[in-house]
Order: C-alpha cells, then structure tokens, then sequence
C-alpha cells in the first residue's frame, strides 16, 4: 500500500522491519530524523531492541561493531563529518568481516561548511571495504536497506545504504513499505558464524605479520568482489516478493541504443528521467544509474556503455588535485583500453547542495556536441561569484603584513 | 588593534555612517575598564546575532564580549553547535573548526601565540556548546585541562543538542524527555564542573548568564588566571527556549529559578589556593592604585 513517508521515515520503518537487535546511533543533519524515527519506534515498543545513545559517530560505529560481533542484528546512521569521524572504525569492521547495516544522508564534507548534499563523504570512505549501494528514490531507499542486510549478512560485509541528504531524507514521496510477512521471509534471523562465544574462544582483530597481510587483504578484496553476485541475487529474489527492482549493479534507462550517455548516482536520476521525458532529443539518449560503487561493476559497465560515442559522467564529490571527479576516475579506468570506448566527459555538479535542475540534461547533452568539452570540469560553476572575497589566500592579516617588514 | 589607531578626518564626520560613528563614540576595543555596564552603548564586538529571538545564548554572548579583559589580543575558537551562527557576526578574531576539537585547536593556537609573542598578552578562550565540550570533544577538553594549557573553557549549557533539534546531551538532566531520549534520559547529568577541578582546572564556576555582573567577575577572572596559571572552565546555562518550550521573554525566569538554593544552576565556583592568591595579589595592587590616583587628585 502506497503511504507519502518522508524518506527519512520510510528509512526508519524499513529497518525497523529488519528487526535489528542494536541501534546506536549520533544526530547529524540531515541524517537525524531516521534514528529518531527509530528511537521512537523502540520507546513505543513496536521494535524490540536495544538503542544506544552515544557520544560520537566514532562510538556508534564501535558499538554496532560490538553488537554485530556477538551475533546481533545492528544497525546505525550518519552524514558527512560523521562518516569521517568514523573512518577508522569503518577500515576495521570491513577488515574483520563483520556485517551491520549503515544509511549515510549524503552531505558535503567540511570546510568550507555545509550542511547540504553532495557525494563526498561516502566517497571519501570507498576505500574502507564497505559495500556501498547508492538510491535514487525513497522507494529505493527502502528497498535498498532491506537488501542491505540480506547482502551484509551473506558476504560478511557492511553495507552502506547512501541516500541524498534532503533531497531524499527530508522529501515526502509515495512508498510502498513491503508486509512484515515478506521482509520476515526474505530476511532469516541474523546467524553469525564467527560470533564471540566462550565455549569456542576466538581471538579477533590480532596483529598481522607481513607473512600473512598480504592473503588476508586478498580475501577481502575477494569477498567484495564476489559479492556482485550476492547484490544481483537480492535485487532478483526481492523482485520476486515485490515486483520491484533496485537496480542491481547499474541499469539503463532511456534509448538502449542512444549515443550520448549520461551516467550518475543517486537521486539527481529522477531529475534527468523527468528532464528526459520531454527532451527534444531524447532518442539520442541512454542514461545509466549507477547503484553499486563498491564493488565496482567494471564488466556491467563495460557493457552499457556499448554504443556509446559519448558518456557523460555525473561527478558530485571531488578529488582535489586528481584532475576529476572521483566517479569520473573510476568510470574512465574501467573503460580505459577497451576498443571503440565512448569520449569520457567528467562533469561534477550539485557540490554542497546546489540545486540540479530539470535543465541540467540539456546542458550536459550540450556538452557532448562540442569538440573542445575539456575532459573535466564544473558544470554548473558561477564564475561572475568567483569574488576576492571568497579566496581565503588572498587575504593577509595587516598586522602579519608589518612584521614582514621586519624581515631582510 | 585599538579603535584610537582609526582617526577619523573631522571634514568627513558628517558623511560617516551613524554605525561607524556609535563606533568611535562608544567603542570600549582597547580600553581597561570594559565590563558588563558596556553592554547597551557598545555594539563594536557583537551586534546582531542569528539566533532564535530572546535565546539566552545570546545574551550570555554580549555579558562574555563585554567581559573579556583584552578582546583585542584575544582568540576564541568555537565548536559546531548555535554558538556557531554568531562567531559570524562577531568582531574578536575567532576559529571554528569541526564539532569537539575546540581545546586541540585551542591547545595549538595558545601554544604558537605563547612562542611568537613571548612578551605580549594573548588571551585563548573556547566557547563551546555542551555537547561538543562534554560528549564529542571530551576526550580533548580533559586532555587540555590534564596539560595544564594555559587558556579558558567556556561551555554554554542548555542541557541538549539544539543545532541539531533537540536530542539528549550528556548535561542533560536525568529523566529529561528529548529526542532520541523519548523515554526521559537515563543517566546523571555529568558533574563536569568536578571534574574540571580534579583534571587540574585552577579556576571553575558554574551559574547563569542572569547576572551581568557576576558573569563580568567570573569571565575576567577565569581569563586572569589561565593567562598567568593554568586552565580555567566556566559552564553557564543558557537554556534553548525553543526546545524546552518556553516563550521569547522567558528565558530570564527560566535561569533565575535553575539558579535558586538546590537548583543545578545554583552558582557555585572553585578556586585553586595559588589562583587566589594571584587574584587577591591584583585586587590588592588595584586598590592601591584608586588610592594613589585619588591622593594625588
Ligand atoms: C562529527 C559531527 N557529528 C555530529 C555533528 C552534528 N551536530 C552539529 S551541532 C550538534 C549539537 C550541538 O550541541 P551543543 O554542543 O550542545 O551546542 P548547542 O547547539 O546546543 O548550542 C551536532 C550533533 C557534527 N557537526 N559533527
Ligand atoms: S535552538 Fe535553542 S539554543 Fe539554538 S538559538 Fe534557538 S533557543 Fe537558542
Ligand atoms: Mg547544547
């Protein structure tokens, strides 16, 4: 039944029919409303299980990974300097292979301050060892988190559902949330196999020697790619309960066999399906959502874009001195060397909350049709507010200036 | 930088906006004498601020602005939190980096200013909310105390999260009911000023910000003494009207009953032997010098 939930609802009453045993959890914007969403779902004694308040990011993260490591379902939610403050955590739940569940609300990482959305901090973390699924609508979100779990728990390894921040957690949209009987079926209760357990001892997360380092992190880079499979299983058998796909790895839309292609990740994809709609060219054009970044579907890829003569991609993080995007990078490493590969153009846009509009595809299809589009670049830059103003270099504090003077 | 450094070409007086002329009137930037009784004609430090009309935060801010000993050699480093939409709009050089780091920055800048001008007054002051001296930063407020970094903590207590709407702070008050606490908060408010004084604070002192004066006396006292001994911690409450329910002009009342006998507010202050005698030593020499003053008038 269709409901108008505000994605951050939605999120809260999705994992709340995973029955997670531990929630713990720290506000951040715009990540706040789901987690007191849960608390109130646990006060009100629809979820049974445990909520932890905490300190920091750093400490839920610590205490989810506890949870999970005594055989718990568990569960927590965060944002931008949140997910960074929790980096160190996040390496190490990866690395032990531990499952648990995360909703990142997509936001900017400071400085310069914002609380708005972009893609930087959970791309900041791509590295950690987390599979990282991106959704494009609060139905996605819904979906997405509850295969999360399934995914988590199958591979051994932690998942983060990344859904924009206000675009998605503050936005109300029709949803269906899926019968508890369905989500019951689909999702067995949490069975860990390496769980602390005093009748059979186990020593976790030992020092390493550079005898055996290297194997261990092949199994893990192993497992995540492995774990492709296991994304598409669930994506397939929740269609089966639902009638509804997530998207798997990446999927297309538009004219499978258009020339320009225009690939992103997350929400701004309902943008350019509704710009698509009423576009002049719009047989020209094949858009590709990209759902799993991690692991990175290079052979998927590889395919979708078949035909292309241009892929645009949509960047909406930075790797500052890299000389693109970081989807960008990856999407050009993927197809590098593979014969006929369309021209890449990198193009980020929506930093830090700037509005995506609906005319955003055609400026992007625009620049496809010019030869001299660098390889690179803002799409969406004011320069007439590229001011003295905001250049934090050029400023020198006077008194600084006259103890200059003092120098030879 | 003192205001007398600006002079003002008379000729041009009459075409000075009314803002800047207030300025050079009434501007207390330099002067020794600055206290609370500044508040109403000097608006140079702090003059509007972005928070919720009659939010006691701001308040407490114009008593501290008026209070500092030396503003134009101070630095205050804030923390994320509604403190941070008024460093903005005010005139003390000033840092906010991320949410709990304030006495690590604090720490470094203290430090530096101490090295590059070993001869000169340089006043640190953190101004930070609860959560971010309390919970989040913790670890760093405590580890500057157990240092002995020679700079002022400043907390602004409203007993929660009110950037983030209102959720439960390890100041809260037990049984409090908050978001993400529906059920009323489960543990002790965090007896912080104790520990303060068992980390090594020379100075602690815990009220509200309902008495001008008392505030002026506090704020100068604590700088005075993490100037020349060691690190000095006040917490003042500042209640969120908006998240405890009350009204634009209530926040007044709302201090002046926390601070009655037996309430948690009730001031209270701590102070080390070597501290007071530092301040009875300046107290002394000041009066000696009103009275030398009025001899010799
Ligand atoms: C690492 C990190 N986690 C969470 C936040 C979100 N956040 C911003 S302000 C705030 C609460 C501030 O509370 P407090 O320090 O008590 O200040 P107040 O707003 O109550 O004055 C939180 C949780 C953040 N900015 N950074
Ligand atoms: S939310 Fe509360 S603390 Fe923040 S400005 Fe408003 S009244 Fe003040
Ligand atoms: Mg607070």
């Amino acid at each position: 039944m269709l409901e108008a939930l505000e994605g951050s609802q939605a999120i809260a009453r999705a994992v709340a029919m995973c029955r997670p045993q531990v929630v713990a959890a720290y506000p951040i914007t715009p990540q706040t409303h789901i987690v007191e969403g849960l608390s109130g779902l646990i006060s009100s004694g629809t979820l049974s299980a445990q909520y932890i308040s905490v300190e920091s990011e750093f400490s839920a993260a610590s205490v989810v990974m506890g949870a999970s490591a005594a055989g718990s379902r568990s569960y927590t939610a965060s944002a931008a300097q949140g997910i960074l403050l929790m980096t160190e955590v996040l390496y190490n739940t990866a690395g032990l292979r531990i499952p648990t569940v995360m909703t990142v609300a997509n936001r900017a990482v400071s400085a310069p301050l914002s609380i708005w959305n972009d893609h930087q901090d959970s791309m900041s973390v791509r590295d950690s060892g987390w599979i990282q699924l991106y959704c494009a609508s609060n139905q996605e979100a819904v979906d997405t988190t509850i295969q999360a779990f399934f995914i988590s728990e199958k591979t051994e390894i932690p998942v983060m559902v990344c859904v924009d921040g206000y675009t998605l957690t503050h936005t109300l949209e029709p949803v269906d949330l899926p019968a508890q009987e369905d989500v019951d079926a689909f999702l067995p209760p949490f069975r860990f196999r390496r769980t602390l357990d005093p009748g059979a001892p186990l020593t976790v997360g030992t020092l390493v020697s550079p005898d055996f380092f290297t194997e261990a992190r092949y199994i893990n880079h192993q497992a995540i790619e492995n774990a492709k499979e296991i994304i598409r299983e669930a994506d397939d058998l929740f269609f089966g309960l639902t009638g509804r796909r997530s998207g798997a790895l990446i999927s297309q839309s538009g004219n499978p066999s258009g020339k320009t292609g225009v690939l992103v990740m997350g929400s701004v994809f309902g943008t350019l399906s509704d710009a698509l709609a009423s576009h002049d060219e719009k047989d020209q054009i094949r858009l590709l959502k990209l759902r799993s970044f991690r692991p990175f579907p290079n052979e998927e890829l590889r395919e979708a874009v078949r035909g292309l003569e241009t892929l645009i991609v949509l960047d909406r993080s930075l790797s500052p001195g890299s000389g693109g995007g970081i989807l960008g990078m990856e999407v050009r490493s993927a197809l590098f060397g593979q014969k006929s590969a369309p021209r890449i153009i990198n193009a980020v846009a929506g930093l830090g909350g700037r509005d995506l509009p609906l005319s955003l595809l055609g400026s992007l299809v625009n620049l496809s049709k010019s030869p001299d589009t660098p390889e690179f670049l803002f799409a969406d830059i004011k320069r007439s507010r590229i001011s003295e103003e905001i250049f934090p270099v050029k400023k020198t504090n006077h008194a600084e200036k006259s103890s200059w003077k003092n120098f030879p | 930088m003192s205001k007398e450094k600006i002079v003002i070409n008379p000729e041009f007086w009459d075409i000075i906006p009314q803002d800047y002329r207030d300025l050079v009137d009434h501007a207390t930037y330099g002067k020794t004498d600055r206290g609370w009784k500044d508040v109403g004609s000097s608006t140079e430090l702090i003059a509007e601020h972005s928070l919720c009309a009659g939010c006691p935060e701001s308040i407490a801010f114009r008593h501290i602005m008026a209070s500092i000993p030396a503003p134009e050699d101070t630095v205050m480093v804030g923390s994320t939190g509604c403190t941070s939409l008024v460093f903005p709009m005010v005139a003390v050089q000033n840092i906010h980096s991320l949410f709990g780091n304030q006495n690590a920055i604090a720490t470094g800048l203290k430090r530096a200013l101490a090295y590059r001008f070993p001869n000169q007054t340089k006043d640190v002051i953190v101004l930070a909310g609860d959560g971010a001296t309390v919970d989040i930063g913790l670890d760093m407020t405590l580890q500057s105390w157990f240092r002995q970094e020679k700079f002022t903590t400043i907390c602004f207590d409203n007993e929660l999260y009110a950037n983030t709407g209102g959720q439960e702070s390890g100041l809260m008050q037990k049984g409090f009911v908050a978001k993400m606490a529906p059920q009323g908060k489960k543990f002790e408010k965090v007896r912080l000023p104790e520990i303060a004084r068992e980390s090594g604070c020379a100075y602690v002192a815990v009220l509200t910000t309902s008495k001008p004066s008392l505030v002026e006396r506090v704020v100068k006292q604590a700088v005075l003494i993490a100037r020349e001994i060691g690190p000095t911690y006040l917490q003042i409450y500042t209640p969120c009207i908006l998240e405890i329910g009350k009204q634009s002009m209530e926040g007044l009342q709302e201090m002046r009953d926390s601070e009655s006998a037996g309430e948690r507010f009730k001031f209270r202050e701590f102070i080390t032997p070597e501290a007071q005698a530092f301040i009875d030593d300046m107290n002394a020499k000041k009066k000696a010098d009103k009275l030398a003053a009025s001899a010799n008038n």
